[in-house]
């Protein structure tokens, strides 16, 4: 452990040293190098002697991992280093130049600050990627899923598009496993017009991105549940997964935070949605007869989608909804094909009443940028692993929506067995309340469950089992 | 309305009082002596070993006991007097108070069982029940002083606490009356895994062994523990875990009839109408011949709790001993048990039982069936997860051994991509009765 803090040490050093004679290249070689083994030599001390099994001792003890100095000196560090990455890039230059090298090769292009980020993401992924399984060895199911995110995060995160930047300078970054609206730049103006340049590729990775979101997500959480994604697939849940895994009982369980996810989470869906619609429209309107789609025509589809959704579940499928999510769909719908209304008679300028460009900077800045990576990440070790991904994400939302409604996903209990110990609830990443299930012999069909398995690992009797054999919703 | 007074907030009580308080017809009041807040006990050991906070082992929000509505009292009953219908206790403060009750539940569980040993009141001895027995395990096994323990008893509150001082580094034995781990309970060759698992963690068995006395170097502090055998084996802390006794003490002049436990109809009704007994204390007048009358595991506990509110809500429910389940984990190894499955010591020729273990011997499961009709009896299952609602299917419908094997997948439970056994194991059964 500390041979891994010693060697962020060397990174910042590099950082703020950036004149001494040393060249960069070889003081971030050192650096990672020292992390690694900092890392491994920690998985191997911790798990080398004990043989395949829960390994939870002292979890609540620690300093780090109860929200004791330690881990109150992560969270500031961990902070400061998003925020140098967001809006100080140019004090990290020492560092950045230290991947110089290892972009050349890939992409030919020099180092960005994104590149370096990138770089550490994804060795984080992969270090304690090893840890996780070091630890849950016992488990097939943890195993093959940390080889899948593992897997996904170096080769479609991070080598794929820097390849794919190699051979095709027009086409912007694509991380083709990352959808709209976890993606929210995927349809900007700048992003498309780059995949049309790009041609056949380009659009073929378009239509990819939109056949991914409409087509193939509710195809897979109907039948395995948004972890097929979110446990499994996505880098943020994988850097959760993995780094984050030490801090996930830190994840508030209270019926009060349950109902705070739900508002935020919708509501920056919504958002997303509303600025993206209002984007696209807004450069389909300017760039009239340069794209087969018109913006009105664009416009009306979406209204009539939103239209039909909430008929489809206000009307027919009411008896699913909670008192607060009926109400909710109801206005969230009357507001959306509303303000559509009001475009079509009024002829405004701008598209749902907002400046949407204006809207879709600051959801990048807030959503894109503050929540997701600085409270995401940076606060992992105060507010557990998954506060992205369960009060911000709006890819999560639109699958969670999904499993609550048709998927054939649920978490089952073994009958009478639950001793109502805590322990599901505890290690709940996600800061679901399973026992108060499980012990009421209840199946788990929560919209937020990413289905990480954790809570049948740890439950000492054996009584959850994650499964895909349930009988899902009929929507149509 | 009803004045209903609870004494004990485990799981039989608590389950009861939440039952109850959404009718309108009982105002339910909840005494307790240990706890201001319902916890599960079964977590005390992920207390000790730093799995879990206090309140992540509370099984409801405490806001959610603010609005059920329910009097929940911090205190001690001291004294019953039938007559009168009252029921005097002291709060934390020592203060009496008086109570009167129109029904009142007994839901006092056990204490830990201790022998007549020599010198077992010294500091460094507890059992490991109540959240005050924590505290002392807490104190006594501080890492400066304390290097060895024994755990006296090898069941299943032995082998949690066994591993509870063994994650704090300390060396730890246990000290057993019978030939194998459990195998008052376990076949012997079951027994003999669990025994395996549990050794090959580090922690030291003495079987067959018996403690003749405690030790103490200065007359206030275990330093050791001496066994029949003459052996003496090092200790700063020892913990007694040879079983529980109900927690009856306060009645013995209430003119409740008493025998282990407090004896209760079907209806878990006491010799006084007004006055019920549920959980670990409850001893039942009628029960199944190869069942105890009191089965002192959470469960039972829970199940009277139901039973009785449903009596108390809707009339007329009694208490039937449902098909026997229960699980454990020793160390890593999870255990599950479903229907009958006699120990060996136990096991009349009339019950067959047929042994499965993989190759290193680590996981396995054990089927019992009647030797005369083939009808399935009850499986233990080690290291693999089978469903209990399929196995409860099977009971009901007795079965016989030859479907239950055919069909064992049926009873799958085991994590998705978890290596399978059911074909090993029809292979085994097959070939060993043909």
């Amino acid at each position: 452990m500390y041979t891994g803090l010693f060697g962020i040490a060397v990174l910042i050093s590099a950082g703020i040293s950036n004149t001494v004679g040393t060249p960069p290249q070889v003081l971030a070689t050192i650096a990672l190098g020292l992390v690694s083994i900092g890392v491994l030599g920690y998985t191997y001390s911790s798990y080398a002697s004990f043989g395949p099994g829960i390994k939870n001792n002292g979890v609540v003890f620690r300093s780090l991992t109860q929200r004791g100095v330690w881990a109150y000196a992560s969270a500031v560090g961990l902070t400061a280093f998003y925020v140098l990455l967001y809006f100080f890039e140019r004090q990290l230059e020492g560092i950045i130049r230290g991947f110089d090298p290892l972009s050349l090769a890939l992409s030919g292009k020099p180092a960005s600050q994104w590149f370096v980020y990138g770089v550490l993401y994804t060795l984080a992924i992969l270090l304690f990627g090893i840890k996780f399984i070091a630890k849950y060895r016992h488990s097939r199911y943890q195993v093959i899923r940390t080889i899948s995110v593992m897997f996904f995060q170096l080769i479609f995160a991070f080598l794929l598009p820097e390849l794919m930047a190699r051979l095709n300078g027009d086409l912007p970054y694509y991380d083709l496993k990352n959808m709209w609206p976890l993606n929210y730049y995927l349809f900007d103006q700048y992003a498309v017009d780059g995949f049309i340049s790009a041609k056949s590729l380009g659009i073929g990775l378009l239509l990819f991105g939109i056949v991914s979101i409409l087509i193939i997500s509710p195809i897979l959480t109907y039948k395995f549940g948004k972890r097929w994604y979110c446990s499994w697939v996505c880098g943020c849940g994988g850097l959760a997964e993995t780094a984050g895994d030490a801090f996930r009982h830190l994840s508030d369980n209270s019926v009060r935070a349950w109902r705070l996810e739900r508002w935020m989470i919708h509501s920056i869906l919504v958002l997303i949605t509303l600025s993206t619609v209002g984007v696209v429209h807004s450069y389909l309107r300017e760039g009239s007869g340069q794209y087969w789609l018109s913006a009105d025509l664009f416009l009306g589809l979406f209204s009539l989608l939103v239209l039909l959704m909430v008929v489809l579940l206000y009307f027919k499928r009411r008896e699913w909804l909670a008192k607060d999510a009926k109400r909710s769909v109801l206005i969230v719908g009357a507001f959306i094909v509303g303000l559509s209304g009001i475009h079509f008679l009024s002829d405004t300028y701008h598209v749902f009443l907002i400046p949407t460009y204006t809207l879709r900077s600051a959801y990048g800045f807030f959503i894109g940028s503050i929540f997701s990576g600085v409270i995401g990440t940076g606060f992992y070790p105060l507010l557990g692993n998954r506060v992205w991904c369960r009060f911000g994400c709006p890819m999560a939302a639109i699958l969670g929506i999904q499993q609550k409604l048709f998927s054939k996903f649920q978490i089952s209990t073994n009958s009478g067995q639950c001793i109502s110990c805590g322990n599901c609830s505890a290690y709940c990443e996600m800061g679901i309340d399973v026992r108060s299930y499980a012990q009421k012999q209840q199946p788990i069909k929560r919209a937020s469950c990413v289905g990480c398995g954790i809570c049948s690992e740890v439950c000492p009797r054996g009584v959850l089992r994650l499964e895909n054999t349930a009988n899902p919703n009929q929507l149509l | 309305m009803k004045e209903v007074y609870i004494i004990g907030n485990g799981v039989a009580g608590s389950t009861l009082a939440l039952n109850l308080s959404s009718s309108e017809n009982y105002r339910v009041h909840l005494i307790s002596d240990e706890s201001d807040f319902f916890y599960s006990r079964t977590a005390l050991m992920y207390l000790y070993m730093g799995h879990l906070t206090p309140n992540q082992t509370e099984p409801y929000e405490r806001g959610f006991w603010e609005k059920s509505g329910i009097h929940r009292i911090r205190g001690r009953v001291i004294a019953l007097k039938r007559e009168e219908k009252t029921l005097s206790y002291t709060d934390q403060e020592g203060k009496s108070h008086q109570a009167s009750y129109d029904i009142l539940v007994l839901a006092t569980g056990s204490l830990p069982r201790f022998l007549d040993w020599p010198n077992r009141t010294l500091k460094g001895i507890s059992g490991l029940y109540h959240l005050n027995d924590l505290k002392h395990i807490e104190s006594y096994t501080d890492s400066s002083n304390c290097k060895e323990a024994v755990i006296v008893g090898g069941g299943l509150i032995g082998v949690e606490l066994a591993e509870m001082v063994h994650s704090r580094g300390i060396d730890t034995t246990v000290v057993i009356r019978e030939p194998y781990f459990w195998s008052s309970v376990l076949p012997d060759s079951d027994a003999q895994l669990v025994q395996r698992h549990i050794e090959s963690h580090g922690v030291h068995l003495r079987t067959e062994a018996e403690v003749l006395a405690f030790l103490s170097d200065d007359g206030t502090n275990l330093s050791g523990v001496q066994l029949q055998s003459g052996e003496q084996l090092k200790a700063q802390f020892a913990g007694v875990c040879i079983g529980v006794t109900p927690n009856t003490g306060f009645l013995a002049n209430s003119g409740l009839t008493l025998n282990e436990g407090i004896v209760v109809n079907e209806y878990l009704q006491t010799n006084d109408p007004s006055i019920y007994a549920i959980g670990d204390c409850a001893e039942l007048s009628q029960h199944q011949s190869h069942r105890r009358a009191i089965e002192a595991v959470w469960y039972v506990a829970r199940e009277m709790a139901e039973t009785l509110s449903k009596h108390l809500l809707e009339g007329n429910t009694a208490y039937k001993q449902r098909h026997w389940f229960n699980s454990a984990k020793f160390f890593d190894l999870e255990y599950q048990t479903y229907g009958q499955v006699s120990s060996s010591a136990k096991r009349k020729n009339s019950e067959q039982q047929f042994h499965w273990y993989t190759q290193k011997q680590q996981k396995g499961i054990t089927l019992s069936y009647s030797a005369h009709d083939r009808k399935f009896l009850g499986v233990n299952t080690f290291g693999i997860r089978l469903k209990q609602e399929v196995f409860e299917q099977w009971l009901n419908a007795s079965e016989s051994i030859d479907t239950v094997v055919a069909q064992l997948d049926l009873a799958h439970f085991d994590p998705e991509f978890s290596k399978t056994y059911y074909n090993d194991f029809r292979h085994a059964f097959v070939s060993n009765h043909s």
